[in-house]
């Protein structure tokens, strides 16, 4: 029971990493990464062919944060200056496209996916997931409070008003891209050494919307809330397996049924509690100061 | 904040840990681990019910030294990371010594990454990438490896006279194996490949994929898949007028979509062990239980075996420990003819030399031929 | 190449058909609906049920399909996006996300996750080195049909005019006394019939599973974007196009073309053309609404 307990902590802190990013994508900047999961997936990529390559693990994160600096860029380049639907699609877009190359590339190990050196010890792969996840944490504090993190508020609200402050939302949005994007290829160097495998059924655009029901339950905007976030869907999915022991239901109506409940979870706080169950503090004073 | 964390899931889990440690007359449980939702459920289901099945006859003639079997089922979605957490669940809080599963590789691999881990016990139903022979001693597969199967096809093709080919498959391992062996086979015999069509499996047509095929004018077409996806792909070749006769690994597990299409058209090999009595017997059963055998695929044998081979390991072993079983597996398999026939592993627990027999699909029944091993 | 011609039409109607919903949506309400394509799905499945209905014939069913869908469109519009009207475009699409993975998994939980197919009998017609179906060709003249009808809906009637109004310019078309709520409940119906009427289609050709709508969003989406987002019969134009351009792809023998071994792009690589059209158009048309519905 504890060596589960300490899986889904690890769990947790790892898709926490991926909530923060996503938060200060969406929460702080309005920036829609309908494919959040891309940056994980290259990270995790990033490890298992640097591992392949009989390179150490320090090889793999570097060359996962590298890749998804590059491919945020490259995202980015028609992205910017559009409207967040179509930003929303294309980004949708290059995670599939990543999906299908693993998929499809040999080199990748195709469907049947690339192995990588495992942690030896559960609690070594928890204490990594909740240092990446403190760090995490940290960085998004620090941004959400600094000026800069302000502007983003701003940019976020406004648009308009930002390019009129002199500021030109293009060079914001690419700064955060790179850090919240870096953040997830971390995560995803992480999840691979955790489960000591990748393969493309693991990033998928169900799980993108996972992290996405994470941060608008928890709270778009607030850190405390993400985490939070990120630890009651981990919950709601391992927990409604051994509702399933209690209650005689066919596995897969249940499991249908959890992910009807995710959907369900989305639209109700949109329409009850936009603000999440931890609502983003609002810095009253410095906006009016701005 | 951890402190948090850890309340909520100790709270949530205590519960489910109030069942307690198992005691000598309680009952064996074993895991099963499949994807009862997203894609590829069809197989999974049927590869469920076939552990259902062996469960069942274990248990009426009085289960495993007194001990009834008892089955903890989990949906791993087809996604990586539920397969996890469903092996976690099993392996780390109900314990169970060894778990059945039904998966491609790519979650049949960090399944059995965590089994070597918590040194437990994983049976392959569906996989048959050569990297599942990296577990020895923890994972044991009950589908053969490929080369065989595919070997028997190219050579099969070449009898019958065929000199060019192409290739419909779906690029999985799977699909991709089975072609590889056949075509080399085949080529070895002077035949020549014309055309490889590989395709995305889950799509809903296959029309695109299939159609440079069709200029291409094969003799024969190689081909491997079961399910919707070999449904689709039969589809598509019927409205493009493909005329080539079909050569399939296990061509029961095919999805045929229209009987006079394939009538006398199609041909391939197939585990030797479903036309056996024992693999009768199953059928049969199964016909008892789930109302008839119209929807019954192979996938039933494979999940029956397996839980039969892990009951009769733990038998031998007289322990459900999982080194205990894992010991005895290797051994028992010598001596048991199940539905899919005898099962002979290497020494990674990898199925090798099964049973094949050589199949046509005449008048909407699939009739054998010829048999080999 | 007469092939390549005649595959991408009979893909592009039906892919046609589910786009028109999403522009309609788009040009009135300004966001990007995904829950449209699993109105396809839900469409597809109640055919499918009105189907077995013994002594209902399959058009009837199909039908009453479309006028469920629809009701379902506006029940969905009355619970969750007529009460977010206010919030951004962004939140509306994600919200939309949500509505589609609920619709889904209500979908697996009631008909199961494997696949189901209408079990039709038709004829195979070659034409030359070509061939196709005569449910093919039923699908193009139902898809045909369909885009002229709306077309004359949409042009020629007052409520149709209406509509158009609304999309324009919303607020100077209510000040002049046009029904804004009840148009609105309308598109719903609407998009939600064509959606349900597009599902079913593809259901026939192919096969419905619950998440249908995800293998289907990538080129429902380049489509409607190819055309302008917000304008109906641009999508369509933007469905052959992209449904050309995909097929073409995999026909075209590159390696011949370059003087070498027979080469061709693998099937799988289709999905690349969605993604690259919608990056392309976004590319060369960049001023194309941006900040749209703000």
């Amino acid at each position: 029971m504890l060596d589960f307990a300490i899986y889904c902590l690890t769990i947790v802190a790892v898709w926490s990493v991926l909530g923060l990013s996503l938060n200060i994508q969406f929460g702080l900047t309005g920036l829609v990464n309908f494919g959040q999961i891309l940056p994980f997936g290259l990270g995790a990529y990033a490890a298992a062919l640097a591992a392949q390559a009989g390179m150490p693990w320090p090889a793999g994160a570097a060359l996962g944060l590298a890749f998804a600096v590059v491919v945020s860029l490259l995202v980015l380049l028609p992205a910017r200056r559009l409207s967040q639907d179509y930003w929303a699609l294309i980004t949708l877009g290059a995670g599939e496209l990543f999906r299908l190359t693993a998929l499809n590339a040999p080199a990748l190990g195709g469907a049947d996916g690339l192995t990588v050196p495992r942690f030896a010890d559960p609690h070594l792969a928890l204490a990594c997931a909740l240092a990446l996840m403190a760090a995490a944490w940290f960085m998004a504090h620090r941004i959400a409070r600094s000026p800069f993190g302000r502007m983003l508020k701003v940019l976020r609200e406004d648009e308009v008003l930002a390019a009129t402050l002199g500021r030109n939302p293009v060079t914001y949005q690419r700064t955060v891209s790179i850090i919240g994007w870096a953040m997830a290829a971390a995560a995803g160097v992480l999840y691979a050494h955790i489960v000591g495998y990748v393969s493309p059924s693991s990033f998928t655009v169900t799980e993108t919307f996972i992290v996405w029901t994470a941060l608008i339950l928890g709270g778009p905007g607030s850190t405390l809330g993400v985490v939070i976030g990120a630890a009651a869907v981990q919950l709601l999915s391992v927990s409604s397996r051994f509702v399933a022991g209690w209650i005689d239901l066919p596995a897969d109506v249940l499991a249908n049924g959890r992910l009807a409940l995710f959907g369900l979870v989305l639209v109700l706080m949109f329409l009850f509690r936009p603000q999440g169950l931890i609502p983003e503090t609002k810095e009253v004073r410095d906006a009016e100061r701005h | 904040m951890k402190k948090i964390l850890s309340l909520a899931f100790c709270s949530a889990l205590a519960l489910a840990a109030v069942q307690g440690p198992a005691r000598a007359a309680d009952p064996i449980e074993i895991g099963v681990i499949a994807n009862l939702t997203g894609s590829a459920v069809k197989t999974s289901v049927q590869m469920t019910r076939g552990v259902e099945l062996a469960a069942d006859a274990i248990n009426a003639a009085g289960g495993i030294d007194g001990r009834p079997v008892k089955l903890i089922v989990e949906d791993s979605e087809n996604r990586a990371q539920e397969a996890l957490n469903a092996a976690n669940k099993l392996y780390n809080v109900d314990k169970v010594p060894a778990a059945i599963m039904f998966g491609g590789s790519g979650l049949m691999i960090p399944v059995a990454e965590l089994a070597k881990e918590k040194g437990r016990v994983l049976v392959n139903t569906s996989s048959s990438s050569p990297k599942l022979g990296n577990y020895p001693g923890t994972l044991f597969s009950i589908l053969p490896l490929d080369d065989i199967v595919g070997k028997e096809l190219g050579l099969l093709m070449a009898d019958s006279g065929a000199k060019t080919a192409a290739i419909v498959v779906p690029n999985s391992t799977f699909g991709l194996g089975v072609a590889e062996a056949a075509a080399a086979a085949f080529e070895a015999k002077g035949g020549k490949i014309v055309k490889k069509v590989a395709f995305t499996e889950g799509q809903p047509d296959y029309r695109a994929d299939i159609q440079p095929v069709v200029p291409a004018k094969p003799d024969v077409i190689i081909t491997a898949g079961y399910g919707d996806d070999s449904r689709a792909m039969l589809k598509a070749a019927r409205e493009l007028g493909l005329t080539a006769k079909w050569y399939a690994a296990y061509p029961s597990i095919l999805e045929i979509e229209n009987k006079d299409f394939l009538d006398g058209k199609l041909f391939g090999v197939d585990n030797g062990g479903y036309s056996q009595p024992a693999g009768k017997a199953v059928a049969d059963k199964y016909g008892a239980k789930f109302n008839g055998t119209a929807d019954l695929m192979a996938h039933v044998y494979y999940g029956y075996d397996a839980l039969m081979v892990v009951a009769a390991a733990i038998k031998k072993a007289g322990s459900a420990e999982p080194a205990a079983i894992a010991k005895a597996l290797p051994d028992v398999v010598k001596a048991y003819d199940g539905a899919t026939g005898k099962i002979a592993w290497d020494a990674r627990g990898q199925r090798i030399a099964p049973p094949i027999d050589v199949i046509e699909y005449k008048a909407g029944d699939f009739v054998t031929t010829a048999t080999r091993n | 190449m007469l092939q390549v011609l005649l595959n991408s039409l009979v893909y592009a109607s039906m892919i046609a058909v589910i786009a028109v919903g999403v522009a309609l949506c788009y040009s009135i309400l300004r966001f990007a609906n995904f829950a449209h394509i699993q109105f396809a799905v839900v469409g597809g499945y109640l055919t499918y049920s009105f189907a077995a209905i013994p002594g209902m014939p399959l058009p009837a069913a199909l039908a009453l399909s479309a006028v469920a869908t629809g009701l379902i469109a506006i029940l969905v519009d009355f619970l969750v996006f007529s009460r977010l009207r206010d919030i951004t475009p962004e939140g509306k699409m994600i919200v939309s996300w949500g509505v589609a993975l609920f619709l889904r998994s209500v979908v697996a939980i009631i008909y199961g996750g494997g696949a189901r197919v209408f079990d039709l009998s038709y004829d195979v017609v070659a034409v030359g080195d070509a061939v196709f179906t005569t449910l093919d060709a039923l699908v193009v003249v139902v898809a045909a049909v369909l885009m002229l009808l709306l077309h004359l809906f949409l042009n020629f009637t007052r409520v149709g005019s209406g509509l158009r109004a609304l999309a324009s310019n919303a607020d100077l078309a209510v000040t002049r006394g046009i029904p804004g709520d009840r148009l609105i409940k309308l598109m719903w119906f609407l998009s939600g019939a064509l959606a349900a009427i597009g599902g079913t289609l593809l259901a026939f050709e192919t096969r419905l599973q619950p998440n249908m709508d995800l293998i289907i969003l990538l080129p429902v989406f380049a489509a409607v974007t190819i055309g302008g987002l917000s304008n109906v019969f641009g999508a369509v134009l933007g469905a052959l196009i992209l449904s050309l351009a995909q097929n073409l792809l995999i026909y075209i023998d590159f390696g011949a073309l370059l003087g070498g071994e027979s080469w061709q792009i693998p099937t799988q690589f289709r999905d690349y053309v969605a993604v690259l059209a919608l990056v392309v158009v976004l590319l060369l048309r960049p001023r194309l609404s941006p900040l749209a519905g703000r």
